[in-house]
C-alpha cells in the first residue's frame, strides 16, 4: 500500500550507541526513548566509511554516498581558494530530504544540521550549524554569522534564544560533574570544555522547540553534536576504569557521558511531546562509540583520529502511525533515512540512491515508487542559487572548535598549506568513500595521487595496496608493501632511537616538563603506530598468501602475527577463512571464537562459526549463529544463506526456502542459493512456477552483472567479501565429463601434466582400453547417494560421466570440461573395450544406447543453462588430437589457471585414437 | 546523584513549567527548550535586579 503520513520529525543524536542506552534503559534512566521503542521499532544502523559526522549526516539528509554528495570532510577550501572553512551547505552538489519535500509542497523545517551553514532559503525556518557557537564573552555583544537563521527576519528571535556556556551554573553541571569544584580550572580546560557542549546542545533543543510549538510543520529535522562531542571529550573516564586513568580523573568525571545520555532523553521527551501523537518520529545516530574495552588507549596523530574511536553500528528508533510497534528491524543503514522518509509520504525514491525504505519497520506492505532521480525534478527547492559565495573569514571559530576536539590538525600558518592540506584530506576522504562503497577502481587512481606524493603515509599506502589486493592487482599490491616497508623499518629505528634517548630534565620550569612529556607521548604513540603500521603490511602478505591458496603458508604467517597481536579481531578472522579453506573446522571454530570473544558484535565471527557448525552436522549451532549473524549485519547473504541450508538439513523446508530467497533479494548473483530453491520448489514443496522461475532467472531476467556475480569464497565470506563481486567461479570443482570412451581419461591426463592435482583413489588401475589409467574415483560412482565428498574435491579435477552431473550438489561451483566425441565412433569404443573384457553384449550394435546417449547430451546442455554455479567448455576430441598445442590453451584459459600447453600436449598418444569416423563429431 | 536526577524529572515531567522556578535554574528547564530557556532567565534576571537593588 501507499502511505500519506502526516508529519515526520527526525531527530540527529551523533554518536548514539546501544551499548550505553541499553543499561541505562533498563535502569530506568531514559524513559522517552523507552517509550518510543516499545510504541516503535528500534535497531542497529551501519555507518559509512569514512565515518566522519559532517559526511555521514549529508548521506543521511540524501541518501547518497559522499562521492556522489560532495561533502568530503570537516573542512573545505572557501569559494576564492585563498583560505579554508568548515564544510558548508555550499558543497553540497544534491538536493536533501528537505529540498525534495518542498518542492513537493511540504512545509519543512531543519535546526543545527551539520553541514548546512549559510542556512537554505526553504519554505520553513532554517537554522545552521554556526548557530549554537558561542564566539565571545557572555556579556559581549554575541553576534551571529551571516546566513545562519533563515528567513533572515527570524534572526533576532533566534538570536536570544540560545544559551550562552557562562550562564550554565552548578544546577546543570553537578549532574554530571558532582565533584566539578576539585577542578582546578586554571590549569584544566575540561569543565569549561563540557560547560560549552552543553550550552550548544540546549541551544540547538531551545530552537527546535520554539519551531514545534510555534510553526506549522510536515517535516523537521534538529541534530544534535552533544553526545558525540562529550564521548570524545569524556569517554575515557566512562567506567570500566581504563587502564592509565587516575583514580582521581576517574571519580571526576565518571558520570558525564551517562548523565550526557539522560540529559539527550529529557529532550526527547519534550520534543516528543511537542510533535503530536500523530507525528512519525526518527532518531538516529550516524555511528557508535566504543565505550568498553574495545576503547582505543591511544588515538594517531593522523588528521581525523579521533574517528577511530567510533563504532560502526549507530541507533536507529521509529514511530507513528504506519510503524510497527515494539520491534526490532535489522539490516538499517544511513543511506535508507532518506528513502524511508519519502516512503513515509507516499513519494518515489531515486533510482540513484543507494538505500532502501525500511519496509521492516512498515505495518503494511509498502508500495515503493521509483523515479530516475530527484535532481532532475524542476521547481523551487530552497536550495542555494548556484553563483552563492561564502565569506571564509566567517568560519575561524568553528575551525578554532574542530582543533579543539581534535577532529582536524590545527591550521597552518600559511594559508595556502591549509588549502592545499584540506584538498589532499578532502581527496583522501573521497577515496575512502569510494571504498566503503567497494568501488575499488574509482578509488585506485586517487590513492595512487596520493601515495605519489607522500610515500611516507601508511593511510595512503595500505588502502592503495588494498585496493590493488581486492582488485587482483597482486603485483602492484606487492610493490608497495615492499617500497613502503622498507621505508617504515627505517622509520622504526630513528623512531626506536628517539624514545631511547633520556632527555635532562634539570632545571626545567614545571611548563617546559610537562611540554617534554607531552612530546616524549607523542614520539611512543608514532612508534606504536609505526609498528602498527608493519604488523598491517605483514597481514596483507599473509593475506596474499591466502588468496593465492597457499594456505598453510598464510597460516604460519597468521600465528606469527598472533604473537605479537593476540587480540586482532580481524587477524582471528583472517585465520578463521584459513583453517576453512584447509576444512580445518576445528582450527576455523577457535579462531571465529576468539573473535567474537573480542567482539561479541561482529558478525563475521558468528557466520564463520555457523559454517563450522554447518559443515562439522551440528545444524542447531549453525542456525543460531548464521541468526547471531544476522541480527547484527542483516544484509549479509551469506550469513541467510548457511541458514538456509542449516535449515534444510534438519527439515525446516520452507524456513530454508526463505533464507535462500532472502539471500538473492540480498546478492542475485549467488547462483548456488537460485539451485538451493530450484531443488526445493522442484523436491520437496511441488511449487513448480517458482522452480521455474529460478530456472529461467538468468536466460531472461538478470543483466549481466548478475549472471556474472557468483561471489568469492561461500564459506567464510565476511562481511566485506560478501558484497564483493568477482566475475568467475570461486573455488570450484574441475569435472572432466562426457559419454564413456569419449575422451575424458585422456583430458584427465592432460591435467594433470599441466599441473592441476586429480581427485583420484587409483583404485581402478590401466588396462589395455586405458593404458595411462582411468583417473577415477569410486565415491563418484555413488554421487548419486551420497555427495559429501565434493568438498574434498575443491580446486582438483574430478572425472565424472555426463549421466552422474545432475547429482552434483548446488553447495559448490564446478567448471566442466565436456569431452564430445562422435557417437558412433564412443559406441564402437565402448563396444571394443567390451570385447577386449570378453563381454557377451559386445556383439550386439546398441541402437538405443545411441538415442540414450544422445538425450543425455541435451539433457547435459539444459541442465548447465540452468546452474549458474556451472561453467561448461564443450572439448572435441579430434580437436584435441589434431591441435593438441591450441586446444591445450583454450582449456588454461576457461580455467583461468597457468597451466602449460606444452606439458598438457605430452598426455595426448595419438595412436590411442583407435576407433575413427571419416565424418565431424556429433 | 540520584537525588538531583529525581528533583530533575519532577520538574521535565510536568507539562506546564513548575510553578517555582529555582534561581539557579535546572536542567530539567533546559530540556524544556525555549520555553523553559527564557522563564528561567526571567526568574534570574529579576532576582539579579532585586539583589543589585539591595
Amino acid at each position: 500500500m501507499s502511505i500519506k503520513t502526516k508529519k515526520v520529525l527526525l531527530i540527529g543524536w551523533d554518536a548514539a550507541d546501544w551499548k550505553i542506552i541499553n543499561p541505562l534503559i533498563e535502569a530506568g534512566e531514559m524513559p522517552a526513548l523507552e517509550g518510543l521503542i516499545k510504541e516503535g521499532v528500534m535497531g542497529n544502523i551501519a555507518t559509512l566509511e569514512p565515518s566522519f559526522s559532517p559526511m555521514l549526516w549529508t548521506s543521511i539528509a540524501t541518501g547518497k554516498r559522499a562521492y556522489d554528495h560532495g561533502i568530503l570532510g570537516f573542512i573545505e577550501p572557501n569559494s576564492e581558494g585563498t583560505n579554508v572553512r568548515p564544510v558548508s551547505s555550499l558543497s553540497r552538489k544534491v538536493k536533501a530530504i528537505w529540498n525534495i519535500l518542498m518542492q513537493e509542497g511540504k512545509k519543512v523545517h531543519s535546526v543545527g544540521w551539520w553541514p548546512s551553514h549559510p542556512a537554505e532559503p526553504i519554505n520553513g525556518i532554517n537554522i545552521s550549524n554556526a548557530y549554537q557557537k558561542a564566539t565571545t564573552s557572555y556579556g559581549d555583544p554575541w553576534t551571529m554569522e551571516r546566513g545562519t537563521v533563515h528567513p533572515a527576519n527570524k534572526s533576532k528571535l533566534f538570536a536570544d534564544l540560545r544559551l550562552h556556556p557562562a550562564e550554565l551554573t552548578g544546577a546543570h553541571l553537578i549532574p554530571f560533574i558532582p565533584d566539578a569544584a576539585k577542578i582546578d580550572q586554571d590549569n584544566d580546560a575540561r569543565l569549561s570544555n563540557f560547560a560549552k557542549i552543553l550550552a550548544e546542545t540546549a541551544t540547538i533543543n531551545s530552537a527546535g522547540t520554539w519551531v514545534l510549538e510555534n510553526e506549522e510543520w510536515d517535516f523537521m529535522c534538529m541534530y544534535f553534536d552533544g553526545i558525540d562531542h562529550f564521548c570524545h571529550g569524556f569517554m575515557h573516564f566512562h567506567p570500566p576504569q581504563m587502564k592509565g586513568i587516575p583514580d582521581d580523573q576517574f571519580d571526576i568525571f565518571k558520570d558525564v557521558i551517562n548523565g550526557a545520555y539522560r540529559f539527550h532523553d529529557m529532550m526527547l521527551e519534550r520534543q516528543l511531546n511537542l510533535a503530536g501523537a500523530d507525528a512519525t518520529v526518527i532518531l538516529v545516530s550516524d555511528h557508535g562509540f566504543q565505550s568498553d574495552h574495545l576503547r582505543p588507549r591511544y588515538v594517531s596523530d593522523e588528521p581525523a583520529a579521533p574517528a577511530e574511536q567510533h563504532r560502526k553500528y549507530g541507533v536507529i528508533c521509529m514511530k507513528g502511525p504506519h510503524i510497527k510497534k515494539n520491534e526490532k528491524i535489522y539490516g538499517a543503514s544511513l543511506l535508507d533515512i532518506t528513502p524511508t522518509i519519502l516512503s513515509l509520504f507516499g513519494l518515489p525514491i531515486g533510482e540513484d540512491m543507494e538505500g532502501n525504505p525500511l519496509v521492516q519497520a512498515f505495518e503494511d506492505q509498502l508500495e515503493i515508487g521509483k523515479i530516475k532521480s530527484w535532481e532532475e525534478v524542476d521547481g523551487n527547492s530552497g536550495m542555494h542559487p548556484p553563483d552563492k559565495l561564502e565569506d571564509p573569514y566567517e568560519a575561524g571559530e568553528e575551525i578554532a572548535r574542530l582543533v579543539e576536539l581534535g577532529y582536524i590538525e590545527t591550521p597552518g600558518k600559511d594559508d595556502k598549506e591549509n588549502v592545499e592540506n584540506s584538498i589532499l584530506e578532502s581527496k583522501y576522504n573521497l577515496a575512502r568513500a569510494y571504498l566503503g562503497g567497494d568501488k575499488y577502481k574509482e578509488a585506485i587512481p586517487i590513492l595512487e595521487e596520493l601515495y605519489k606524493q607522500h610515500k611516507d603515509k601508511s593511510r595512503f599506502a595500505l588502502p592503495l595496496a588494498n585496493s590493488y589486493f581486492y582488485t587482483d592487482e597482486i603485483d602492484m599490491c606487492n610493490e608497495i608493501i615492499e617500497g613502503f616497508e622498507k621505508h617504515q623499518q627505517v622509520e622504526l629505528e630513528k623512531q626506536r632511537k628517539k624514545v631511547g634517548e633520556k632527555k635532562d630534565r634539570k632545571g626545567l620550569s614545571k611548563d617546559e616538563l610537562n611540554k617534554l612529556v607531552e612530546e616524549e607521548n607523542k614520539d611512543k604513540i608514532r612508534l606504536l603506530n609505526t609498528r602498527n603500521d608493519l604488523m598491517s603490511f605483514e597481514l596483507l602478505k599473509a593475506d596474499i598468501l591466502l588468496k593465492e591458496r597457499e594456505i598453510e603458508e598464510a597460516i604460519a604467517a597468521y600465528r606469527k602475527l598472533e604473537k605479537l597481536i593476540p587480540n586482532s579481531k580481524v587477524l582471528q578472522l583472517r585465520l578463521g577463512t584459513a583453517h576453512i579453506n584447509l576444512k580445518d573446522w576445528d582450527g576455523a571454530s577457535a579462531a571465529y571464537k576468539k573473535a567474537s570473544e573480542i567482539d561479541p558484535d561482529d558478525s563475521s565471527a558468528h557466520h564463520g562459526l555457523a559454517v563450522c557448525h554447518l559443515r562439522t552436522g551440528n545444524y542447531y549451532d549453525a542456525i543460531e549463529e548464521a541468526m547471531n549473524s544476522i541480527s547484527l549485519f542483516y544484509y549479509f547473504p551469506f550469513a541467510h544463506y548457511h541458514l538456509g541450508e542449516a535449515l534444510f538439513r534438519i527439515g525446516e523446508v520452507e524456513r530454508s526456502a526463505e533464507a535462500f530467497e532472502l539471500c538473492l533479494m540480498m546478492n542475485p548473483g549467488i547462483a548456488r542459493a537460485r539451485n538451493w530453491l530450484i531443488k526445493i520448489y522442484d523436491e520437496n514443496l511441488d511449487l513448480q512456477d517458482k522452480a521455474e522461475y529460478h530456472k529461467n532467472y538468468f536466460t531472461t531476467g538478470a543483466s549481466e552483472t548478475e549472471r556474472s556475480s557468483d561471489t568469492t569464497d561461500h564459506e567464510s565470506g565476511s562481511e566485506k567479501e560478501s558484497s564483493h563481486k568477482t566475475g568467475d567461479l570461486a573455488d570450484p570443482i574441475i569435472v572432466v565429463s562426457g559419454l564413456p570412451r569419449s575422451g575424458t581419461s585422456m583430458m584427465m591426463q592432460m591435467l594433470e601434466e599441466g599441473g592441476l592435482e586429480i581427485y583420484t583413489d587409483n583404485k581402478r588401475l590401466a588396462d589395455e582400453s586405458n593404458p595411462r589409467g582411468y583417473y577415477e574415483h569410486e565415491a563418484v560412482k555413488s554421487l548419486a547417494k551420497d555427495n559429501r565428498w565434493l568438498g574434498a574435491a575443491r580446486n582438483k579435477v574430478v572425472k565424472i560421466i555426463a549421466n552422474l552431473l545432475f547429482h552434483l550438489s548446488p553447495q559448490h561451483n564446478y567448471k566442466i570440461i565436456f569431452m564430445l566425441r562422435h557417437i558412433d565412433e564412443v559406441v564402437n569404443s565402448q563396444q571394443q573395450m567390451l570385447v577386449r573384457k570378453g563381454s557377451k553384449s559386445a556383439s550386439t550394435y546398441p541402437t538405443n544406447l545411441v538415442t540414450a546417449y544422445r538425450k543425455t547430451l541435451e539433457k547435459a546442455r539444459k541442465w548447465e543453462k540452468g546452474h549458474h554455479n556451472v561453467r561448461v567448455l564443450y572439448v572435441n576430441y579430434t580437436d584435441v588430437i589434431n591441435n593438441t598445442i591450441k586446444e591445450s590453451g583454450k582449456i588454461a584459459d576457461f580455467l583461468d589457471m597457468e597451466l602449460s600447453p606444452e606439458k598438457m600436449a605430452t598426455a595426448v598418444d595419438k595412436k590411442l585414437y583407435r576407433t575413427r569416423m571419416d565424418q565431424d563429431n556429433s | 546523584m540520584e537525588k538531583k536526577k529525581s528533583d530533575l524529572k519532577i520538574i521535565v515531567n510536568k507539562e506546564m513549567l513548575p510553578s517555582d522556578i529555582p534561581v539557579e535554574g535546572s536542567l530539567g528547564l533546559l530540556a524544556l527548550g525555549a520555553v523553559g530557556i527564557t522563564e528561567w532567565r526571567k526568574v534570574r534576571d529579576a532576582h539579579d535586579k532585586k539583589s543589585k537593588r539591595n
